[in-house]
């Protein structure tokens, strides 16, 4: 019990005065003012704020009656407790009428006037605290309505309430929107799985969160980051759902600015890969008499290979990216090697042969992804199936699969392409070839799918074809 | 009239002596105004001020378990209320009689 409620006590006797004021301070019950008519009472109830109000029923120059209806009109929720005797029914049915909440029988008894003191306190503090509630939700209100859109929907959707902030972002008025359904917001961007997703979540009494793009009423977008909470009666039903969301608008542009520039920088950094990629391939095949015509269509062969072959496309663009570099250790070989016109001695092809440890050793170190992997497709593209490559003659899928596309795309523009010491082979005595080689040089099963899907290649080298 | 004993309705209302000597004394003091209107409204035939000044008394006096004064102050409220000729003087006597006991003890 708080002890410390403010309490008028009006009672025109002194001596019942004393005998309440002995109960009261045997209780420890403070913050009592004393008057002693209705008059004088009235006038300190304006002057301050008091939490109980007890009141004899007759005194001198205003009676009790009076005076509870002069506070109630100042107060209307104000507590009132009643000192009666029991003799005259028709001044209690007047209490009762005027909504006394308690009522103290005469004589007073000390043990009884304490317990109804007792309970008046409880209303005290339930109404205190309903007060403090109110208060609390007000100023949350406040706040929340100060930076938040916030709307309320019913059951069905369509919208009940908007704030202030609402209609300033949104450019809809409370007699425009209320009574619409939300989608009058929708964004003609915004999936329906969106939508879908937030009803199921919020018809299952649960928090949906999310960022949202909706059109405001004069078409232009606006994004905000949207919680919707269900609100639920004491049998756990729901009544409505309140909207709370914040205008992200300016953020997400900027976020996609800088999105946009980060994807620029990215590329920029990744083509200026490519393109060193490309130059060093060339370095190495120019060396050795290949066009540039030639990585990239090696490029291009080991790409789609690749894919026909199920190699994810992530690691099929890294191969197109990484194979124009198999022969980039020709740099290492002596001109009079890598250029001789005639066929190599057995020594000569001993050194030609050191080519792909060389690449591999110029590569291997490097931290990129595409250098890596040009590292392997240098090693490995010499390499032949039935074992018999080099440089380390190891075999079948033992040689990574980025080895075994690149040998074939390899050889096919090799043998495919003229240069000023050779003709291009006919494509029948290269496909002959290949099913030659078929599980001796190459891989079977990428043979097979070369073979079955040649017009791919053939398109390829069509579409990048030397100029001689 | 009866002796009051102090202590007995100090300890029947859980009061210290104290406390009910101060309460007594407050009383008396009430009283002396109750009693000048009371007479006077014998002497005038005031029926309502008459009722107004037993009531009072009688409330006043119920609280510290005063019970020949209740019982004659109610007496004259009832008859009072109701109109009633009776003998006023006498009952106003009898109850000065009480009250000057108490301020005697």
């Amino acid at each position: 019990m708080n002890k410390l409620y403010t309490i008028l006590y009006v009672e025109d006797e002194k001596s019942i005065q004393d005998f309440v004021s002995v109960i009261f301070k045997k209780n420890n019950i403070k913050n009592v003012t004393f008057s002693a008519n209705g008059q004088e009472a009235l006038h300190l109830y304006k002057e301050e704020k008091f939490d109980l109000v007890i009141t004899d029923m007759f005194m001198p120059i205003m009676d009790g009656f009076k005076l509870i209806q002069e506070i109630k009109i100042l107060n209307p929720k104000q507590i009132f407790m009643m000192v009666t005797g029991l003799e005259n029914k028709d001044d209690l049915i007047k209490a009762i009428e005027l909504r006394v909440n308690f009522f103290i029988e005469k004589p007073i008894k000390p043990k009884k006037i304490m317990s109804v003191l007792n309970e008046s306190f409880d209303l005290i503090a339930q109404k205190k605290e309903s007060e403090l509630a109110r208060l609390l939700l007000s100023q949350y209100k406040h706040s929340i309505d100060n930076t938040a859109l916030v709307s309320k929907a019913d059951t069905q959707g369509n919208i009940t309430y908007i704030n202030t902030k609402f209609e300033e972002i949104s450019q809809y008025t409370q007699e425009e929107i209320v009574g619409k359904n939300h989608r009058i917001l929708k964004h003609k961007e915004m999936p329906d799985k969106v939508f879908k997703d937030i009803w199921k979540t919020i018809s299952a009494k649960k928090i949906w969160s999310g960022v949202i793009t909706n059109t405001a009423k004069d078409g232009s977008t606006y994004i905000v980051d949207s919680t919707i909470i269900p609100l639920l009666d004491l049998n756990n039903n729901i009544i409505e759902y309140i909207s709370i969301r914040h205008d992200i608008t300016e953020l997400e542009l900027y976020k996609n600015s800088l999105q946009k520039q980060l994807d620029l920088a990215v590329s920029e950094v990744i083509d200026t890969q490519k393109e060193v990629v490309y130059t060093m391939g060339a370095i190495g095949e120019t060396r050795s008499k290949e066009t540039g015509n030639h990585v990239k269509r090696v490029a291009n062969y080991s790409y789609i290979l690749a894919k026909l072959a199920g190699v994810s496309e992530a690691n099929a663009q890294l191969l197109k990216l990484a194979s124009p570099m198999h022969d980039i250790g020709k740099v290492g070989i002596p001109d009079n090697i890598l250029n001789k016109p005639g066929k190599l001695t057995p020594d000569e092809f001993e050194i030609m042969k050191e080519h792909a440890y060389l690449g591999y050793e110029m590569l291997k170190s490097s931290s990129r992804d595409i250098l890596k992997t040009s590292a392997i497709v240098a090693y490995e593209h010499h390499e032949r199936w039935d074992g018999k490559g080099y440089p380390r003659a190891i075999e079948g899928e033992n040689i990574h699969i980025f080895g075994r596309i690149t040998a074939i795309c390899d050889v096919f523009d090799a043998l495919g392409s003229t240069r000023c010491y050779k003709k291009a082979w006919p494509l029948e005595k290269i496909l002959h070839l290949f099913q030659k080689e078929k599980a001796k040089q190459f891989d079977p099963n990428l043979i097979t799918l070369f073979l079955a899907n040649l017009d791919k290649f053939l398109k390829i080298q069509s579409q990048f074809k030397d100029n001689i | 009239m009866n002796i009051v004993n102090l202590q007995a309705i100090a300890d029947e209302l859980d009061f210290d002596l104290e406390d009910i000597k101060m309460v007594l004394t407050s009383f008396l003091k009430d009283s002396v105004l109750n009693l000048t209107n009371m007479i006077h409204a014998i002497d005038t035939e005031d029926y309502n001020t008459l009722r107004l000044s037993a009531h009072a008394i009688k409330g006043s006096a119920s609280n510290i378990l005063l019970h020949e004064i209740v019982e004659i102050t109610a007496d004259i409220e009832k008859n009072a209320f109701e109109k009633n000729t009776v003998d006023y003087s006498k009952r106003y006597l009898k109850l000065k009689s009480l009250i000057k006991g108490l301020r005697n003890e």
